[in-house]
């Protein structure tokens, strides 16, 4: 009896035990990865941590004073964390990969044109220069970067970055502890001229990762994702707010036009692959002030890059007073546009963006000032994008 | 017996299931505020009309039903404009309200040096041409601070829509150069309204203000990596076109009804290029904080003899009980031909706050 007695009892105790660590483990966990626990609160969005960022855009065209200054930093207080992260190239859509270590809550920089040789805490940089004074584990070790980062393959470059948070292994993991900015500077004696935006985050799902190099963005378990998600999914929707092109910015001031930068959430990059442009139709609807709804579409492929004005328009500024992204057509300074991507059955082909825009000034190179700002999200695709890792 | 046995089993078997709920609403529970999902409130931390720079707002109704939103200005220059602001010249924290309406997925926007009328004359391509919404009062000449707009029903009262997103774009009336940001989204949940006009951000009414805002950025006076040497982009004489960086700040909590603006305390916790950690003076948010990290108030905390490294990574944390804070950061970029620009960006954030933050509204 005593026994019959006893284990219920016990139960009841390791009910509360288990309750309790059940309860520390979701604030542990939380605390450790310091942004999401769930798969409904695991996002993508250019505002928090996460274990893959995206930089849509990098430029570098030396001989005309335009360069892209990278930002990136481990935000983890406990842990060292490796990064492998691409170039991807807009025009052929080859992707570079390299790889890093970064140190607990280490940021770095580096300009696309040069990358960085040595890390800050690299052991050849530490014997080069005495004066640096890198952090030391419990034991007193040194805690070292390593890797380095290689300037942009081709000068002029227009293209991408992604990074991924691996472990020692080359495998995805979970923690979401990457943040990233670039900043697009272009200078000549004519001018300065800077924008900035914040890379795109996408989270991982703690306790989904599998281990292999097929990363799945939302989505339900397929074939290629047994598992289901690994990471949050892509956007169905970007939203993006704009000037119509040509529409005057101030009651007094000359005109803005804008220019929208798409990349795919899916992504080749297994070594040895012929990255192969996938063409993705993209669909836009536009409302301007007086609530009145416009469509048009376009196809995108790795890296895609437009003026407003050119996306139901012929490329050039001929066209351009003909278009519905133009103030000509819609009489009304600003608009709203929806971006969504056409899907299949079985691939989502999400894309991410970023809309920069043109104004006419008095101090940047060729009387130009822009600035850079990032695309809002609605919803989740139903079935996976899928990034292949080497 | 077998009440016996059965109690302390129910009891166990309840304990699990109590702790199991708690840890399922610890996790369900969170939520984020947002510069990139629409949302019931959003935040303009800052809004200029200082004389050499003007600012745009964009709003957007991203939903298919009118939405209705309360607007409030706070004007956060000095009492006495002829003093530097401090502890005894607070800013004057004056707020103006006013309502917008927005009809099915409409963008609106506006100058704010000119505000924006309602005139159903307005002519096509004209700069307040589209449906008004509403009288947008204009800021006076000097204006520094921002524009809170909280989604409303019909009545006035809060509700938690989740359909409004905007920007903001800093214009300087000289140069023209540029610098915009995205507003600031706090989501509402099903409960946004049950305290009528006093909003909790409380992870039930509308999501909790961040818990750390993540700002990398450059050190206060870094010398620019691009301009000048050693690809002679543009013209550095004397190596010294600097980055300088301003760092914008307002309180999560405030009551506009009994004209209590928020004053949280924040900390500074910045590591350099090789993770070592410096510790900045805490800082009071009253009502509105905008400095450069140059200023005498962060002690040489962030300058490039403190860093010794071209970037940084600091995490902001409010401290104490006082209240949270939001912000965004802005850079500008010089030359030695005395050109510079500006970029502005968001913040990152990380976990949510435990306290509670209060939003007042006024009353009719």
């Amino acid at each position: 009896m005593r026994t019959t007695k006893g284990i219920p009892w016990r139960m009841g105790r390791w009910g509360l035990v288990a309750g309790a660590v059940l309860v520390l483990e979701a604030g542990g966990a939380w605390a450790a990865t310091g942004t999401c626990t769930n798969p409904d609160d695991c996002k993508i969005g250019s505002d928090r941590a996460a274990s893959i960022v995206v930089f849509p855009k990098i430029v570098v065209d030396t001989s005309n004073g335009i360069d892209t200054v990278v930002q990136l930093a481990n935000v983890s207080e406990r842990r060292t964390i490796d990064v492998l992260c691409f170039y991807i190239d807009g025009v052929d859509c080859s992707p570079r990969n390299f790889p890093l270590r970064l140190t607990k809550r280490q940021p770095i920089s580096w300009k696309a044109s040069e990358g960085l040789p040595f890390l800050p805490c690299d052991p050849v940089a530490l014997q080069q220069d005495p004066n640096r004074v890198c952090q030391r584990d419990d034991q007193g070790n040194l805690i070292f970067n390593s890797g380095s980062v290689p300037p942009v393959e081709d000068d002029p470059f227009t293209g991408e970055l992604k990074c991924f948070q691996v472990d020692e292994e080359g495998n995805p993991v979970d923690f979401n502890e990457l943040i990233g900015e670039a900043t697009i500077i272009h200078t000549n004696f004519s001018g300065l001229d800077a924008r900035k935006y914040n890379a795109i985050g996408i989270q991982g799902i703690p306790g989904r990762q599998n281990s292999d190099k097929v990363l799945c963005l939302g989505g339900d378990a397929t074939a290629d994702c047994p598992t289901g998600a690994e990471y949050a999914g892509c956007p169905q929707t970007l939203v993006m707010d704009h000037y119509f092109d040509s529409a005057p910015a101030t009651t007094s001031d000359g005109p803005v036009v804008s220019d929208l930068t798409l990349v795919p959430c899916a992504e080749e990059l297994e070594t040895g692959t012929e990255p192969i442009p996938q063409l993705t139709t993209v669909q836009l609807l536009v409302f301007n002030e007086f609530e009145q709804r416009f469509s048009t579409s376009f196809r995108t492929g790795c890296f895609d890059e437009r003026r407003l004005s050119d996306i139901d328009t012929r490329e050039g500024d001929a066209d351009d007073s003909y278009s519905i992204f133009n103030f000509a057509v819609q009489g009304t300074v600003t608009g709203q546009t929806r971006i969504r991507a056409v899907g299949t059955p079985t691939e989502a082909r999400g894309l991410l963006g970023l809309l920069e825009e043109t104004h006419v000034c008095g101090t940047g190179p060729g009387d130009q000032c822009t600035d850079a700002i990032n695309l809002h999200h609605q919803g989740r695709r139903p079935v996976p994008d899928i990034i292949r890792l080497p | 017996m077998s009440k016996a046995t059965g109690r302390p089993f129910r009891l166990g078997l309840s304990a699990l299931a109590a702790a199991a709920a708690i840890a399922a609403g610890a996790i369900g529970a969170r939520a984020d505020v947002s510069t990139e999902e629409s949302g019931s409130i959003l935040i303009f931390p800052k809004v200029l009309n200082d004389g050499t720079r003007d600012t745009i707002i964009q709003i957007s109704n991203t939903g298919n039903t009118l939405v209705h939103a309360h607007c409030f200005y706070t004007d956060a220059r000095p009492v006495n404009p002829n003093l530097p602001p401090g502890p005894t010249n607070p800013p004057l924290w004056q707020e103006v309200d006013f309502f917008i309406w927005l009809t099915r997925q409409q963008p609106t926007h506006w100058q704010v040096s000119k505000g924006r009328s309602v005139n159903p004359r307005d002519s096509l391509f004209a700069y307040d041409s589209g449906i008004d919404p509403g009288l947008v009062p204009p800021v006076g000449q000097g204006f520094v601070g921002e524009l809170v707009c909280v989604e409303v029903g019909n009545d006035g009262l809060p509700v938690s829509g989740n359909k409004l997103k905007g920007e903001a774009t800093l214009r300087s009336t000289a140069g023209g150069d540029v610098s915009k940001y995205s507003a600031i989204a706090i989501q509402g949940g099903p409960s946004a309204g049950a305290t009528g006009r006093t909003l909790q951000l409380d992870n039930d009414q509308y999501n909790a203000c961040p818990d750390v805002l993540l700002f990398q950025h450059f050190a206060a006076d870094a010398i620019s990596p691009v301009v000048g040497e050693p690809n002679n982009l543009g013209p550095c004489v004397g190596n010294n076109c600097e980055i300088h960086t301003e760092l914008t700040l307002v309180p999560c909590s405030r009551d506009y009804e009994n004209r209590i603006p928020g004053r949280p305390i924040v900390g500074f916790e910045i590591f350099n290029e090789f993770e070592q950690k410096i510790s900045g003076p805490p800082r009071t948010v009253d009502c509105w904080f905008n400095e450069d990290l140059r200023s005498s108030g962060f002690n040489g905390a962030f300058s490039t003899a403190t860093l010794g490294t071209l970037t940084a990574y600091t995490r902001i944390q409010p401290v104490g009980n006082n209240g949270g804070v939001l912000g965004i950061a802005e850079e500008t970029h010089t030359d030695s031909n005395n050109f510079a620009a500006r970029a502005a960006f968001n913040l990152k954030i990380e976990g949510s706050r435990g306290v509670v933050d209060q939003i007042v509204l006024t009353g009719e």
